[in-house]
């Protein structure tokens, strides 16, 4: 199909508030032209404050204090033009590799936590056979009401003398924090409710196809039912990795010294009194630079992940 | 066929009935240590002395914890401005991803420009996102007191005076969030049925009636759940408050989470801390309730 009629059919599907009728009239035109152009000012606005921390990095410390404020380095206030070196010194200073690793390593260990009790629990829910299976569906449910930040204590208190085995997840030898991150990551009903909701479209013949052959109900949620929810686990999985990259106030109580997040680090940094405001400036951009990756790598499955689960946040 | 040691009553009772306790094993274990114990033991908590020095001897203190709090003037001050922060989170915040959303959603051009542009901030770490813009909000020699000088005026000081601070936190936090939220209309609006759209234009409506009885109904309850979520999360603030302004000008941003955290990790009374955090429960989850219930009755209606 010719691209133009292709284009004229999907409006007349997918058609909005405006139609084609009304665009041809010049007063709804120069209203459709105004609002595009404050919605284009509005993009502006937000790219502003990005650039500006940008730029800030290449200047001299001087210089982002300057008034008139200067949006690009001035070629008079930097001797040596653009500060490019400030980024290097700001990777070094900051320790990024270090910092990045203690992230990833952190980032995987809650993936797993957010995804395997859930998926599993989802399975059980929508598949097997539990019992008081009412009670623990509500009970599982009824914790999405509990914000986690209004049992902060008991938490602190639960992961610094685990019960039953009185262990304190926080001393180095237990990985210094990331356990007590790791573990209540499992805590999530959201995801329970979103496998469930997932896994009841999946025909129950199926399953119950594949026991009459003899495979086992590991085989079965291992090589069926996992497979077919691919889709559902990739967001899972970006949003899992974005959100403990970006998270701060639980894994600035909980992690020790040597087991910071970048984030975490990022705090620390900017708090030290002898680190000008360039270098932080510098290190601020390299510390955005992977989930924003990650978001404009999977643009499409992330605002499709928002529409089924950005309730989350 | 698998071969198995085990009896074959064992194995059919572990079929029918065990595969699915054992599935379900996890994450109930998850739940019992970090959910559902800490919720009880809060209450067993609020009630004794439980300080870092002696953690193996906690005491009944009955309500002293209550008590110490109700004789604290922070504790009311940071209760006062979280509610303040919310009011005017919903005042600036609320509706203007309603209004971006339908906005972009008409657009013919740039329409993924538009919509990546303004979902930008939402990309950024918060911890990144708060000491950018505490260096952009530094007091006459920042970027924004510049401009503000730039056109003839006093500088605001913005974080560093009472007046605008939190005002200066929640500006920080719509320009963060509002593109995640638009993204959700977005979506919602899809689900617009463009019948509605084209009945409503045959009957002569008018692009604000358009609005106001097509879209605004059918957005109605992504609208509510939007609406209880911004609130339940903006009580929970911290992160912006701790980074950017330590809870000052005195303590005109202190929050409700800053005050329990500064209980319990500034002088280690865990009892204290978690009666705090009692509060801040009961309140969350009264207005869950109230929102179930006033959901249903809209729900009912339309």
């Amino acid at each position: 199909m010719p691209k133009r009629l292709r284009q004229q059919a999907s409006v007349a599907q997918g058609r909005t508030l405006i139609s084609r009728t009304d665009l041809a009239k010049p007063l709804v035109k120069v209203f459709y032209w105004g609002v595009f152009a404050i919605l284009f000012f509005g993009t502006i606005t937000t790219f502003l404050p990005l650039l500006w921390g940008f730029m800030g990095a290449l200047k001299t410390p001087r210089e982002i204090f300057a008034f008139p404020p200067t949006l690009f380095p001035q070629p008079a206030l930097n001797p040596f033009k653009w500060q490019w070196a400030n980024y290097i010194e700001a990777v070094k200073l900051i320790n990024y590799g270090k910092y990045f690793f203690n992230t990833l390593v952190l980032a995987i260990g809650v993936w797993f936590f957010q995804l395997v009790p859930s998926a599993m629990a989802g399975y059980a829910i929508s598949k097997l056979r539990i019992p008081f299976m009412r009670v623990i569906t509500v009970l599982f449910f009824a914790s999405l009401m509990v914000p986690f930040q209004a049992i902060l204590i008991p938490l602190y208190l639960t992961v610094i003398d685990l019960p039953i085995f009185h262990i304190n997840l926080l001393t180095p030898g237990l990985g210094g924090g990331f356990l007590a991150i790791m573990l209540p990551a499992g805590v999530n009903a959201f995801n329970i409710f979103v496998f469930r909701t997932f896994f009841d479209q999946i025909p129950t013949d199926l399953i119950e196809a594949a026991r009459i052959d003899g495979a086992s109900e590991w085989r079965i949620f291992l090589f069926i039912v996992v497979p077919l929810s691919q889709s559902i686990i990739a967001v899972l999985t970006i949003f899992s990795f974005v959100a403990t990259w970006n998270d701060f106030m639980w894994p600035y109580i909980v992690l020790g010294e040597d087991f910071q997040t970048i984030m975490v680090r990022l705090y620390h940094f900017q708090n030290l009194a002898e680190v000008s405001r360039n270098i932080v400036l510098a290190s601020l951009m390299v510390s955005a630079i992977p989930p924003m990756l990650v978001f404009l790598i999977f643009q499409r499955r992330i605002m499709q992940g928002i529409a089924l689960s950005g309730l989350k946040f | 066929m698998r071969v198995s040691l085990l009896p074959k009553r064992i194995q059919e009772f572990y079929h029918a009935r065990l595969i699915g306790p054992i599935f379900l094993l996890p994450a109930v274990l998850c739940f019992a240590f970090f959910s559902w114990r800490p919720v009880l033991w809060s209450f067993w908590i609020s009630f004794h002395r439980y300080d870092f020095a002696m953690k193996e001897k906690a005491t009944f203190i009955g309500w002293e914890n209550y008590r110490v709090l109700l004789s604290d003037q922070y504790f009311y001050q940071s209760w006062f401005n979280v509610i303040l922060y919310v009011v005017l989170g919903l005042l600036i915040g609320y509706l203007l991803p309603v209004v971006l959303a339908i906005a972009v959603n008409e657009m013919r051009h740039l329409k993924g420009y538009l919509r990546l542009g303004l979902f930008l901030p939402a990309m950024l770490p918060l911890v990144v996102v708060a000491i950018m813009w505490k260096y952009l909000y530094t007091p006459s020699e920042g970027f924004f007191d510049s401009i503000v000088k730039l056109l003839g005026f006093e500088p605001v000081r913005w974080l560093q005076n009472g007046k605008t601070a939190i005002l200066s936190l929640v500006i920080m936090s719509t320009w963060k969030n509002a593109g995640w939220t638009m993204i959700i209309y977005l979506a919602g609006l899809q689900g617009v049925p463009p019948q509605l759209y084209e009945a409503a234009e045959i009957d002569g409506a008018n692009l604000w009636q358009r609005i106001r009885h097509v879209t605004i109904p059918q957005l109605l309850p992504l609208m509510m759940i939007m609406f209880i979520l911004q609130i339940i999360g903006t009580f929970q603030i911290f992160t912006e408050p701790f980074i950017m302004t330590e809870g000052g000008p005195a303590n005109k941003t202190l929050t409700v989470l800053m005050r329990i955290y500064q209980y319990a990790f500034r002088y280690f009374d865990y009892g204290v801390a978690t009666a705090m955090g009692l509060t801040l429960f009961v309140v969350l989850v009264s207005l869950s309730i109230i929102w179930f219930m006033v959901a249903k009755r809209v729900g009912r209606s339309t």
